[in-house]
């Protein structure tokens, strides 16, 4: 609350300073005879609209409204007519008819035909877009509760699959455009004002205009080698000519954890373990009520976010300076799974003459993120709550109890700030140990600063050409700290203090140039767009580790603090550039904006290929037919019709730079030791990995056949595009003989098509004070991999646990990335059960209550060869909706998305560590005997049962992800007090899930492997958060 | 105008500037990965890469459990797999039942292991300069090593892709060649080594792990020997000198022994790392493993000082009355022990019941046995970190090859001479016997000699069917009713088994393998 006490008075001060300045650009040249004034606010909400341009018809005369919306125009006649015309508004023309006073109230402008939308290069009208492309305003984004700007997107989009890899805060975001069109990185190519960037993490809604989202091949293709994922183009807030704007933008946020997952209770863990003959130590006293180990981990948590920009500018120079700051602390770790977030942006445009003009769009962001170990089922703090043993209080309050000692003997055992010593299981042990005690232990989390930006000059030598250089950076560092005291906490859960620091960074330029010519001859419109582009990267690290510490005290748990540094410290580093040199261009043509057609070329070299496969060229072809626009066309309902079809090709480089400098050269590593005859260590450089010159990148190929539609006068929008996708050269661990000696690195081998129906719909409709609008969209994509390595029958996927190889796979004919395990055909009731199936099947020894495995394969024996398809992480379709009414200054909005089909395996069940707690319906719905139950197993069941389909659950979920209601203050008030906006909201944020997935989360990113989607290793829940919010405008 | 076209100048002046300006950047270095194309340029890459080479002698864990050395062993008449039971590492229980196939790893990985010492030892030939002495040797030994390696390759596969430098993608599809030319590049890189290497004794003290002139004229005469060429093989025997027998027929193994006079070639292990339970699978351990794997499995005899292994590898009743025919009680007694002598030491032991062991005999192994004093003594567990070497050529091995040569160019005097120095130093009479029976006595030799230490399986393949099915085709009958029925002498079929199987991944990433007969 301190910090916002000192925003508010800065902020006064700034405000009277530009107010100030404004007044004197807003009114400074006006002298004619006849004097209208007036005020204009919007229809919609009331409040006054300044900035307002109002022109009289047919001449260049005109002013805008002031901050107060108010207007003065000096009029040569009563037959002039005033047009006023606002940004997303419809332009309004009033005669002035004799008056001296014209109000006027502007209404929204609804047509969403008429947008402008963002393609690469450039922008197009939607109505004569041939490209597939899905766009997000900002008011979509603003308000929401997300801790960043992926989050925000989900569900927005049809054919974006945004899952987060954690529920924590400043987790990453699994992001697949049009289904998963490589095994290895399916994230998008990010561009923000023209500039590539890593990703968009750090960016705060306050600085975002829109969104596009260009999904097929005529759109992506101008992106040429790093397209494939499709590309996600992020346009950011410009100033506008008009007064100046003050915005502040205040969240703050109550967060819970939102989950039905409950574990057995003590009680019923001993009857479970007692009936799958696991056993305490007999001296063990057990408390008369177990710890409930899940409500420990879990712990309400505080966000909040604030937002403070200033805007405005003149017909020359526009600017746009803002920043903000957001602090997140997570549900489980609070503190520990934290994360702080700065950015400032400062946007500025200037015309310098009338041929040239420059802008310069640049931001600064700092992170600081907390986090403890979790989606791991070895010892994640979140799988911990799931698993560790009831019996084991957090602390106790009287010392080690005897038992504990009896079992490990004196041990380093740790206590708390309080002096108590941390709980202690004697029957959970392995990796798995008091989650809260070890959370204390381990410290660490990283600081990132990142500046990017562009500047560009466009210049306009004849009318219709633009030429534009644009020159932008990204300088981003990133210093990872990890220390952790010693403990012990069972036999296998000993460690020794250490600790990591990663220092990381990098810098990237890019240097475009390109020259956009447009011309209209009679119907014919075309435009011709050339231009080249160079983009470097430049980037290293350094690593150090040691151990142990002199003390384990945060001030000693550096480098320089470890005793015996020489010995105890080691560190790696590299540091590597890579380059892309990039042509590209692309002839749009329209007859009347009736017949469409465009064209692109890319090619692209890339320093990261070897010189004989360094260029690729990318083309692409699209068309479409404004079927409304012709004479025949009668219009109904219906005002607008257009058919577009598209097909391109895209290359993925990042599968390519991922694999890491050097990806395609023989290499040599000198890091092992062999033993003299004196028994000295020499060391020796092996040959590590075979050349492959050939190595080049993923490259998709992409047919798009799109319909948009207008009823009742382009109220109700829709767009539906049905896709295939081919993508091949995805790059796997090559297969060559064993007698060439030495292993592959990658190689080009495996292809996998997505094939997928998208459907946009949008309605808006105003009437009087009530206006609402309904927009939902519908994805729905078949995966499968089309050609994998033939030497191989599937690329291997993700381990869970360790007995569960290869739980997923890439495979021939299957989903990328599919669910393999043992499948069951119900459960043993009797041993007459049991002796008839072994009478074909040896390989295990089943009991009663064990699931029957199936031998798959016919081979008499049960073995991993009997691993078939039992799930896939991928929906069959998904939806996402938003309701939005506006009445009266009151807003409310509904936005809901779902998710269908797509299956969960859950992982955080150990065949190895059966004494671990587990889910509450293991308990519930075992196999107690005879006929008792068909469908799950006894306690104490055999651990395949735990790589088998019982372990796969249906992941579908729709989650109301806000409902939010907002009240603008009227006008009339604020005026009062220099107000031009003011906004309170409350909103409900993912606080109703509907899902039959019995972990915490159905929304399961798995990790940044795209291998482990939809696998719960004990994954991080998405919380549920209460959010009270203002935006304040001057 | 003049204004719009300064202006469109300046456009296309830079635009011309920056294709310039970027054409030529994409060539950039990379930082951090060493390439083939800029390693083996020194004296100190060439001391790196060598010791890689050597590096494949020890790698049998690099693709799982596959030690070369187990592997040549398990389908001889020496012993038998045993372990935890029938599926206790199947890739091995087959190897001992001759029901091996293509798809076994074990098999598999004793493919790929020799081919990646083969790739090494072909980095250093084909991309290092022989510029001065060290260089000269460093290339010496690279072809003594290949040699080794493609001897043990052509042995047991038969014909073989002969690969001799790095090959390009577009040459992944080789086939295969006949076991002649084999030889005959082992014969080539043999007598360039022989030229180069330095004796043994020329050798310092640390460096007695590398190939030497010895190593290379051992190899050469084997090879020699393996075609038929007696009398150069003999020839190629007589220069290996500078070697002697070990006075103490149980010394040889220990570790004081290790590269002592008697050792040719050695691959050394490491106690030292010290490896903990967090082990590193499937990677280039330093330790030998399969000391442990072999271990006795019936708890630590330290009157023996023998601590529990895990019971793999028991030697065959066939062995010990080998030994007990031939009045053998030195050689048999530091090679193996009987379960009544176990139970002399642990006849408190009331849990012992080896009853139920799978493939059990009645004997457990002494030589390359779980001794504790090979093993890690700073505190790290001793089950991981023995530091045995296998013996892969010894001294008695070469005097028994240079007997059989002598033997089969009929001249048995020098055979019986050579054969004799090995039988005195086992505590045994001389003998003189000639024609069929001094080449039975060499096999008997042999038999005894060098069991367990990978020789005896392919020895009796390459005496010719009627010896190698007379020894393995025989359905022994079981001598205890526990574990295991029987040995598996009705599945030997001398055609199929006399090679293992090219690896079937093999055969699927290369169009032109083909098999060998029987598989």
């Amino acid at each position: 609350m301190h910090k916002i006490k000192i925003y508010n008075v800065r902020l006064k001060g700034l405000m009277s300073m530009f107010l100030m300045l404004l007044t004197l650009i807003s009114f400074s040249a006006q002298a004619q005879n006849q004097v209208v004034s007036g005020k204009v606010t919007s229809a919609t909400t009331g409040e006054t609209l300044p900035g307002v341009s109002v022109l009289i018809k047919g001449t260049a005369t005109g002013t805008v409204t002031n901050l107060d919306g108010d207007y003065k125009i000096s009029v040569n006649s009563d037959d002039d007519v005033l047009v006023f015309s606002f940004i997303g508004m419809k332009a309004q023309e009033m005669s002035v008819g004799g008056r001296s006073t014209i109000d006027v109230g502007m209404l929204d402008d609804i047509t969403a035909l008429e947008e402008i939308v963002v393609v690469g290069y450039g922008s197009q009208k939607k109505s004569v877009l041939t490209a597939a492309i899905s766009s997000v305003k900002a008011e979509d984004l603003a308000n929401f509760s997300a801790g960043s700007v992926d989050q925000a997107l989900q569900g927005r989009m049809a054919g974006v699959e945004i899952v987060p890899t954690s529920g924590s805060p400043g987790a990453g975001y699994n992001i697949k455009i049009r289904g998963a069109g490589s095994n290895g990185s399916t994230a998008p190519l990010y561009i923000v004002d023209g500039m590539r960037v890593p990703d968009i993490s750090w960016l705060d809604p306050f600085e975002i205009e829109g969104i596009e989202v260009l999904k097929d091949a005529a759109s992506a293709a101008i992106y040429g080698a790093e397209g494939a994922n499709g590309v996600v183009y992020v346009t950011t807030k410009k100033g506008e000519e008009g007064p100046g704007k003050i915005s502040y933008d205040f969240q703050f946020g109550v967060q819970n954890q939102n989950t039905p997952l409950e574990v057995m209770t003590l009680n019923q863990y001993e009857e479970y373990n007692a009936e799958a003959g696991i056993f305490r130590r007999s001296d063990e006293q057990l408390p008369s009520e177990g710890t409930n180990w899940k409500d420990e981990i879990f712990d309400t948590a505080p966000q909040q976010r604030h937002a403070l920009t200033f805007s405005g500018g003149t017909a020359d120079t526009k600017y746009m300076i803002g920043g903000y700051f957001l602090d997140q602390e997570g549900i489980v770790g609070g503190e520990d799974a934290s994360i702080n977030r700065y950015g400032l942006r400062f946007n500025i445009s200037h015309k310098v003459n009338d041929w040239a003009k420059i802008s310069s769009n640049y931001s600064f962001a700092k992170f600081e993120r907390q986090s403890i170990q979790e989606n791991s089922e070895f010892g994640g703090i979140v799988q911990s709550g799931i698993v560790m043993d009831p019996a084991t209080p957090v602390t106790y309050a009287n010392g080690i109890p005897s038992w504990v000692i009896n079992e490990y003997g004196e041990q380093n055992y740790k206590t708390d700030a309080n002096g108590n010593y941390w709980g202690i299981s004697t029957l959970v042990d392995g990796e798995n140990s008091n989650p809260i005690g070890k959370m204390a232990q381990i410290h660490g989390g990283f600081n990132a600063t990142f500046l990017q930006g562009a500047t560009a000059i466009t210049i306009t030598p004849i009318n219709g050409l633009e030429v534009t250089s644009r020159l932008g950076l990204i300088s981003g560092s990133f210093y990872n700290h990890y220390w952790q005291e010693d403990w012990f906490f069972n036999d296998r859960d000993t460690e020794g203090a250490r600790v990591s620091d990663t220092y990381s960074d990098y810098f990237n330029y890019q240097w475009e140039n390109f020259a956009s010519y447009t011309k209209q001859l009679g119907n014919h419109n075309v435009n011709l767009l050339a231009g080249t582009s160079f983009f470097s990267t430049e980037s290293g690290y350094l690593t150090g580790n040691g151990t142990t510490l002199l003390n384990p005290i945060s001030q000693l748990a550096y480098l320089d603090a470890v005793p015996n540094r020489i010995q105890n410290t080691n560190a790696q580093g590299t540091r590597n550039t890579n380059t892309l040199n990039s042509y590209f261009g692309r002839v749009t043509y329209n007859y009347k904006e009736k017949y469409l057609l465009s064209a692109t070329m890319r090619a692209d070299g890339s320093s990261v290929l070897s010189e004989a496969n360094r260029w690729g060229y990318f083309p692409s072809v699209s068309a479409g037919w404004v079927l409304s626009s012709e004479d025949f066309f009668s219009a109904g309902p219906m005002n607008f019709i257009k058919i577009r079809a598209s097909w391109g090709q895209n290359g993925s480089l990042s599968s390519v730079t991922n694999a890491g400098a050097g990806a395609s050269l023989a290499s040599v590593s000198a890091g092992f030791i062999y033993e003299d005859a004196e028994g000295n260590f020499l060391t020796g450089a092996e040959p590590i990995q075979l050349a492959n010159p050939n190595l080049t990148w993923e490259t998709s190929e992409q047919t798009d056949i799109g319909l948009d539609l207008g009823f009742f006068e382009d109220r109700l929008t829709v767009s539906a595009d049905y896709f295939w996708k081919t993508t091949k050269d995805l790059l796997v661990i090559g297969s060559p003989p064993a007698f060439v000696g030495n292993p592959a690195g990658f190689v080009n081998s495996g292809e996998v098509s997505n094939k997928g129906l998208e459907i946009e719909l949008g309605y808006k409709e105003q009437k009087g004070d009530f206006k609402y609008d309904f927009s939902f969209n519908f994805t729905a994509i078949r995966n499968e991999a089309t050609f994998v390595d033939p030497n191989k029958e599937f690329e291997q996927g993700t381990n869970i646990g360790i007995d569960w190889n290869s739980a997923t796979a890439m495979q021939e004919g299957f989903p990328i990335w599919y669910f393999r395990g043992y499948q069951t055909d119900g459960i043993f009731q009797n041993d007459a059960e049991v002796a008839a199936y072994q009478e074909d099947v040896g390989g295990w020894d089943p009991a009663p209550g064990d699931p029957i495995i199936v031998d798959t394969d016919g081979d008499g024996t049960i073995t991993p060869s009997d691993f078939v398809q039992i799930g896939s992480p991928h929906p069959d379709f998904a939806i996402g909706t938003t309701i939005k009414v506006d009445y009266k200054g009151f807003d409310f909005k509904i936005f809901a998305q779902g998710s269908f089909g797509n299956e969960v395996i859950m992982g955080f069940n150990r065949t190895d560590r059966p004494q671990n707690n587990k889910p509450d319906f293991f308990y519930t719905d075992r196999w107690t005997g005879e006929g008792s139950t068909n469908s799950w197993f006894r306690a104490g069941v055999d651990g395949r049962a735990y790589t088998s389909d019982l372990m796969v659950f249906d992941g579908s979920f729709f989650k109301i992800r806000q409902v939010q209601l907002g009240y603008n203050l009227p006008t009339s008030i604020l005026d009062k007090a220099g107000i031009s906006k003011l906004r309170l909201y409350v909103s409900l944020d993912n606080f109703f899930t509907f899902t039959k997935y019995k972990g915490f989360d159905p929304e399961i990113g798995g990790s940044n492997n795209a291998n482990s989607l939809g696998i719960d290793r004990g994954s991080y829940p998405v919380p549920k958060t209460f959010v009270t919010g203002l935006t304040l405008q001057f | 105008m003049k204004k719009k076209i300064a202006i469109l100048g300046v456009a296309s002046a830079l635009v011309a500037v920056v294709l310039a300006a970027c054409s030529d950047q994409l060539e950039q270095d990379v930082n951090g990965v060493s390439s083939i194309e800029t390693f083996y340029a020194t004296d100190d890459d060439a001391q790196l890469a060598i010791v890689a080479t050597y590096d494949m002698l020890t790698a049998d864990n690099l693709f799982d459990w596959a030690s070369p050395t187990l592997i040549k062993t398990l389908p001889s008449d020496e012993g038998t797999a045993g372990g935890g039971g029938s599926t206790d590492q199947p890739r091995y229980q087959a190897l001992d039942n001759f029901t091996w196939d293509s798809a076994n790893p074990a098999v598999q990985a004793t493919w790929q292991v020799n081919y990646y010492g083969i790739f090494r030892a072909n980095m250093i030939i084909e991309n290092l300069e022989p510029e001065n002495d060290l260089r000269k040797r460093i290339i010496g030994e690279a072809k003594a090593l290949r040699a080794y390696f493609y001897m043990e390759l052509v042995t047991q596969f038969g014909d073989i892709p002969l690969i001799l430098k790095g090959l390009e993608p577009t040459e992944f599809n080789q086939s295969r060649v006949a076991k002649a030319q084999i030889y005959e590049q082992i014969e080539a890189d043999l007598t360039d080594a022989v030229s180069v290497l330095p004796h043994k004794s020329e050798y310092s003290a640390a460096d007695q792990f590398r190939a030497s002139k010895g190593t290379a004229n051992t190899l050469l005469g084997k090879v020699l020997l393996y075609q038929g060429e007696y009398a150069d093989a003999a020839a190629a025997f007589e220069k290996v000198t500078g070697y002697s027998l070990v006075e103490n027929y149980a010394d040889v193994f220990k570790d004081s022994e290790e590269f002592g006079s008697e050792s040719v070639l050695e691959a050394s292990f490491s106690s030292k790392v010290p490896y903990d339970w967090n082990y590193p699978w499937g990677t280039r351990f330093e330790n030998n493993l399969h000391v442990q794997l072999m271990g006795a499995r019936a708890g630590s005899t330290p009157e023996l000082g023998l601590i529990a292994g895990w019971g793999f590898n028991y030697p065959s009743e066939k062995l010990w009355d080998a030994f007990n025919d031939m009045g053998d009680t030195e050689r048999r007694d530091a090679t193996m022990f009987s379960e009544a002598q176990y139970l002399t030491y642990k006849s408190t032991d009331p849990d012992f019941d080896g009853s139920t062991w799978w493939d059990y005999n009645r004997y457990f192994r002494l030589k390359y046995g779980s001794f504790d004093a090979e093993t890690n003594q700073d505190g790290a567990p001793k089950e991981l970190n023995y530091g045995t070497n296998w013996r892969l050529i010894r001294y008695s091995d070469v005097l028994l090859l240079k007997a059989e040569a002598y033997a089969m160019d009929n001249q048995p005097g020098p055979a019986q001479e050579a054969l004799n120095e090995v039988r005195r130093r086992a505590g045994l009479a001389d003998i003189t016997p000639t024609g069929n029976a001094l080449m039975a006595a060499i096999r008997q030799e042999r038999f005894v000699e060098l069991a367990f230490e990978g020789h005896r399986y392919f020895d009796l393949i390459r005496w010719g069917r009627s010896v190698a099915e007379a020894e393995l085709g025989v359905q022994v009958s079981p001598t205890f009713t526990g574990g295991d029925p029987a040995h598996y002498g009705d599945n030997f079929d001398f055609d199929k088994h006399q090679v293992f199987p090219i690896p079937i991944s093999d055969i699927a990433a290369a169009t032109n393998m083909t098999q060998n007969d029987g598989y």
